[in-house]
């Protein structure tokens, strides 16, 4: 096989970047090899989409297949540009290959923030389960506070009833 | 520069005055040239590079002692204990010495493992003699100096691990080489030959290009986990993925090769 054989080399290259601001969050998407020939593709991440209304970024490596040295560098460079700009960093959906390679490299702080989010995660549901607890109790509440008035309610029409009626008793004598 | 053994897994070897060597990826033959007079410094040196050339699990390791001073034949012990260390080590490789003096030749065939080792009269003779490697798979690409040609090498790893059907070896065997040809471009930046064989139980994987400069292993110790990530991250996970790892001069330049041992699927 030769590189004669096979043509002109395709554009550097098999990786997809796409961004977009949500609210303070920086959502980064890459999808394809995180790799190399992809250096020039990947220049510039996360700085040209990092405003100051910012203060978190997500970098969502669900679709990255392969990951080496200079994948791991995109990654440690998104971390620590984050930082200095004040915003949180979260690596979302990291793979096996991923996570391995991130052992290997020693970088696990990268593996701490999507531990840290899984936390905050966790820690976010547990806060809306308890609002929604706190939501049902205020609710049972109010209920019983209608049930109670509305027996009040009765209970004042009854009396009012009965003195429409010893009125016209009343009338009804003299 | 001397012929280097760093790591326990890392072989560097660099021409010397005394030793050239030459490594072609294709046929799997390792030429070594033995020049100057026969003597401890010399021994030392041969040795570590014959020890660096069966690390990469060659087809043949042909020595050329045409220009070796040893009227005593002192450097027989080497050549045994060479030979040796190849059916030990790197079953399937053969040591050659081509143009041997006669008093080398004459300690030889007093020891039983001088009597093994292969004779020649020339380097082309012994090449001549050489069978084909019975490699299960060997293939490589020619690539030119550009960035996409990590990816294309990757793709080879691919069809071979899936050809083998090495699954589990797929993504360090890309690693490897990955890392190997984006040094390549980086560093040599010339055309360059990515390869692929199944040597024995081992996955070969080798990168020749026209640089003779070795590649250089930085010391993660000088440096903090950052300044790692950013300098010399590559070459590191190939010595911590790799049964065995090292540089060779080649003709044009040098060859880079790994091998991954995959007997135990």
């Amino acid at each position: 096989m030769s590189a004669a054989d096979d043509g002109p080399a395709p554009p550097a290259g098999s990786v997809t970047v796409s961004a977009q601001v949500i609210g303070r969050t920086l959502h980064i998407a890459v999808a394809g090899d995180l790799a190399f020939e992809a250096r020039d593709v990947l220049d510039g991440i996360p700085g040209r989409w990092l405003t100051a209304q910012v203060r978190h970024v997500v970098l969502d490596v669900a679709e990255v297949g392969f990951c080496d040295a200079t994948g791991l560098r995109l990654l440690a460079h998104t971390l620590t540009v984050s930082r200095e700009h004040g915003a949180s960093f979260t690596l979302r959906n990291p793979s096996d290959h991923l996570c391995w390679l991130l052992g290997l490299a020693g970088a696990t702080r990268l593996l701490r923030s999507v531990t840290d989010n899984l936390s905050e995660r966790e820690q976010s549901l547990r806060d809306r389960e308890l609002l929604a607890d706190e939501r049902d109790r205020l609710l049972d509440e109010r209920r019983d506070r209608v049930e109670a008035h509305q027996v009040w309610e009765d209970l004042r029409e009854d009396l009012a009833n009965e003195r429409e009626r010893k009125l016209d008793r009343r009338d009804q004598e003299s | 520069m001397e012929p280097v053994t760093g790591a326990d897994n890392t072989f560097l070897v660099a021409n010397t005055t005394q030793l050239v060597v030459s490594n072609d990826v294709a046929t799997g033959v390792t030429e070594v040239r033995v020049r100057g007079r026969w003597g401890g410094e010399l021994r030392a040196a041969t040795a570590r590079a014959l020890r660096a050339c069966f690390a990469e699990n060659p087809q043949a390791v042909i020595v050329d002692l045409a220009q070796l001073s040893d009227p005593d034949g002192d450097s027989a012990a080497t050549w045994c204990t060479g030979h040796r260390f190849a059916a030990s080590r790197s079953p399937g490789s053969v040591l050659v010495l081509c143009d041997t003096p006669a008093a080398v030749l004459h300690r030889l065939q007093g020891a039983p493992s001088g009597r093994a080792i292969g004779l020649a009269m020339s380097i082309p003779q012994a090449r001549a003699r050489l069978r084909r490697p019975a490699w299960a798979y060997h293939e490589h690409l020619d690539l030119p100096a550009h960035p996409d040609s990590a990816r294309r090498a990757r793709l080879l790893i691919d069809d071979a691990c899936q050809l083998l059907r090495l699954p589990r070896h797929r993504g360090p065997a890309q690693l490897i080489m990955s890392e190997f040809v984006a040094n390549a471009v980086r560093h040599a930046g010339s055309d360059l030959r990515a390869a692929v064989s199944s040597r024995g139980g081992y996955l070969h994987l080798a990168v020749q290009d026209q640089h003779a400069a070795m590649p250089q292993l930085i010391d993660p110790y000088r440096y903090p986990p950052a300044a790692f990530i950013e300098r010399g991250a590559g070459l590191r996970f190939v010595q911590a993925i790799a049964h065995a790892w090292g540089s060779l001069p080649s003709r044009a330049g040098k060859v880079v090769w790994a091998t991954l041992a995959v007997d135990a699927r």
